[in-house]
C-alpha cells in the first residue's frame, strides 16, 4: 500500500471537506503568503485580502485541485497570482503615478532623516521604477522565490529577470543618490568594504 | 559583463551567495576601481533598505477573520426576499391598468427598496473607512460621512447610492446599469469610472472631480458632463453649477497617508493644505508667499507640515477661527 506523505494526508482531508484541515493550512502557510502579498504590494490590507482570497478559493475549489509540484508551490503561484490581478484591476482605474518629491538634501530641515522618511523615500523610488521592472524586484525581495520560479510566474525566461533586477538596482542607485551615504552608514557589518 | 550585470552579481552574492566563478568574476572587478568598490557598498545599502520587513500579524485573529467570511459567503441572504416582496406586489398592482401601471410604475421606481432595508455606513471625524458595495465598485469614505445603499442591486434599473460628506468611487463597469450617486441637491450619474464627490450639508457647495471616465453631474435643473480632469462645482444658495480643470493628481488626495511639495510657491502649498485638511491655511506676507517650498511628508499630517513651515521660513503661525494664518517670515 501507498504510504501518503503528511501533505497528501492533509490534502485528502481538505478534500474530503474537513474543516479543521482548512484551518492547519491556514496556520501553516498564512505568514508566508502575507510575506509574499505584503512584499509585492506593500499594502497591508489589500496583503490580507489576497491571503484570504487565496484560501478562500482553495476551499471552494478543493475538490478539483491538483498539486503537480508541492502544496508550497501551488500556494505561492496562487498568491502571486492573486496579486498580480489585484495590480491588474487597479492599474484599470488608472492610479496616478505617485510622484512623490524627493525632499532637497540642501533645504530639507534634519527632522525629515528620520528612520521612518527613509523607508518612506525607499519605497517611493521603488515606486518609480518601470512595472516590470518593479514587479521583479518586489518578488524577488520578498526572498521566498527563485529567479526560476518568478520567471514561471511571469512568463519570462530566468535571464530577463536576472537583467531586469540589474537594472532596478542602477536605477535606484541612481534615483537615491544623496541619500545612499545615510543608508550606508546604517549598516553594521557591510559586505563590501569601500 | 555590463555594468548592470555586475550589479546583478552584487545583489546575488547578498541574495543567496555566488559560485566560484561568479565570485572569482567580482573580486577582479571590485579590485579594479574604487569607483567599483563603491557601487558595491552602494547596491548593499539598497540590499538592505528594500528589506521586506511585513508588519506584525496575529494568526489566530487572522484565521477567525478567514473563517467568518467563509461562512458569510456561504449562507443565504434572507434580506433579499424581503426587499424583493414590496416591489412585486406593486408590479401585479401595475399589470392591472395602463393608467395604473404608469401611477405604479412612479410608485415602484420610489418604493423598490424600503430605504429601513438600506445599509448605512458612517465615517468618524479623521477616520477614512473603505466600504465595499453590492456590485463590486469601492468607496472611500472621507472623515465625518455617510454613505446608504441598497444590500443588493440585483433587479434594479440603477445602482443607486446616497451620500452626505465626501467619498471617492472606483465604479465596476456596467453600462446596462448605471451608477447613482444622490448628494444632497447633486446628482452624479456613471457608468464605470472613478471620481470624487464633496458634499457636506454645511458647506455651500457640492464639487464632483472626476479622475477617470466620464461622468455626468446634475443639480437643480444645471447638469455639466465631465471627463477625466474636470470639476464640477454647484453653489447652493446661487444654484449655480460650474466646472473648470482640476488636476488629476489631487483628485481626492485626502486617501493617501503621504503629501508632497515639489520647488512651488509658499502660497500654492498653504492652497493645498487648506483644501487637504478642510482649514484655512493663509500666508500674510505677500514676499513670503511666493517663496519657494519643497518637502514630503509621508504620514500628512497637518500639525508636522505647519511645525516644518514654521522652521524653515521662520514664521509665526496664528490660530484662526477657521484654520492658520502664517504671519512675518522671510524666504529661506
Amino acid at each position: 500500500m501507498e504510504v501518503r506523505s503528511d501533505e497528501q494526508l492533509l490534502l485528502d482531508r481538505l478534500r474530503q471537506g474537513d474543516e479543521a484541515a482548512l484551518d492547519q493550512l491556514f496556520e501553516h502557510y498564512y505568514r508566508y503568503l502575507f510575506k509574499i502579498a505584503y512584499g509585492t504590494l506593500h499594502d497591508t490590507d489589500a496583503a490580507k485580502d489576497c491571503v484570504q482570497e487565496v484560501f478562500l478559493r482553495f476551499w471552494q475549489k478543493r475538490s478539483e485541485i491538483e498539486v503537480k509540484t508541492t502544496l508550497k508551490g501551488y500556494l505561492q503561484r496562487s498568491i502571486v497570482n492573486e496579486c498580480l490581478g489585484l495590480l491588474r484591476k487597479r492599474k484599470t482605474y488608472a492610479l496616478p503615478e505617485t510622484h512623490a518629491a524627493l525632499p532637497d538634501p540642501d533645504h530639507s530641515p534634519l527632522q525629515q532623516l528620520e528612520s521612518e522618511s527613509l523607508s518612506a523615500l525607499v519605497q517611493a523610488a521603488i515606486e518609480r521604477l518601470p512595472e516590470q521592472c518593479r514587479l521583479i524586484f518586489r518578488l524577488s525581495r520578498t526572498e521566498e522565490m527563485s529567479y526560476r520560479e518568478i520567471a514561471e510566474h511571469l512568463d519570462l525566461s530566468p535571464k530577463t529577470v536576472e537583467n531586469q533586477i540589474g537594472k532596478a538596482l542602477k536605477q535606484l542607485r541612481a534615483d537615491l543618490g544623496p541619500w545612499l551615504s545615510i543608508l550606508l552608514s546604517a549598516i553594521a557589518s557591510p559586505t563590501f568594504l569601500v | 559583463m555590463s555594468a548592470e550585470e555586475y550589479h546583478h552579481l552584487l545583489y546575488k552574492k547578498l541574495l543567496e551567495g555566488l559560485s566560484a566563478e561568479e565570485e572569482r568574476l567580482l573580486k577582479a572587478w571590485l579590485k579594479e576601481s574604487n569607483e567599483h568598490r563603491q557601487t558595491a557598498a552602494e547596491v548593499e545599502a539598497i540590499f538592505r533598505a528594500t528589506a521586506v520587513e511585513p508588519p506584525q500579524v496575529d494568526v489566530p485573529t487572522e484565521l477567525a477573520a478567514f473563517k467568518k467570511r467563509l461562512h458569510a459567503e456561504a449562507a443565504p441572504q434572507p434580506e433579499l426576499r424581503v426587499t424583493h416582496r414590496a416591489p412585486k406586489y406593486w408590479m401585479w398592482a401595475a399589470a392591472a391598468s395602463f393608467l395604473l401601471l404608469a401611477g405604479a410604475f412612479f410608485l415602484f421606481q420610489k418604493n423598490q427598496q424600503p430605504a429601513e432595508t438600506w445599509v448605512t455606513i458612517s465615517s468618524e471625524t479623521n477616520q477614512n473607512q473603505l466600504v465595499a458595495l453590492p456590485d463590486g465598485s469601492k468607496v472611500w469614505l472621507n472623515s465625518h460621512s455617510t454613505l446608504s445603499f441598497a444590500p443588493s442591486f440585483e433587479g434594479l434599473a440603477e445602482r443607486k447610492v446616497h451620500l452626505s460628506g465626501e467619498a471617492f468611487f472606483e465604479v465596476e463597469k456596467d453600462p446596462a446599469h448605471p451608477f447613482v450617486v444622490e448628494a444632497g441637491p447633486c446628482k452624479v450619474r456613471v457608468l464605470g469610472t472613478s471620481f470624487n464627490v464633496r458634499a457636506r450639508p454645511d458647506e455651500p457647495t457640492c464639487d464632483v472631480e472626476v479622475r477617470t471616465g466620464r461622468v455626468r453631474v446634475s443639480a437643480q435643473s444645471e447638469t455639466a458632463e465631465l471627463v477625466a480632469g474636470q470639476r464640477a462645482v454647484f453653489d447652493k444658495p446661487s444654484k449655480k453649477l460650474t466646472a473648470s480643470a482640476q488636476d488629476i493628481a489631487q483628485v481626492a488626495d485626502w486617501r493617501s497617508t503621504e503629501i508632497s511639495f515639489q520647488k512651488i510657491p509658499l502660497r500654492e502649498a498653504a492652497q493645498r493644505l487648506s483644501r487637504r485638511f478642510g482649514q484655512k491655511i493663509e500666508v500674510k506676507n505677500p514676499a513670503l508667499a511666493e517663496c519657494t517650498y519643497s518637502g514630503y511628508f509621508p504620514r500628512a499630517d497637518l500639525n508636522a507640515v505647519l511645525t516644518n513651515l514654521q522652521a524653515v521660513f521662520s514664521v509665526s503661525v496664528e490660530k484662526t477661527g477657521e484654520g492658520y494664518l502664517l504671519t512675518g517670515g522671510r524666504c529661506p
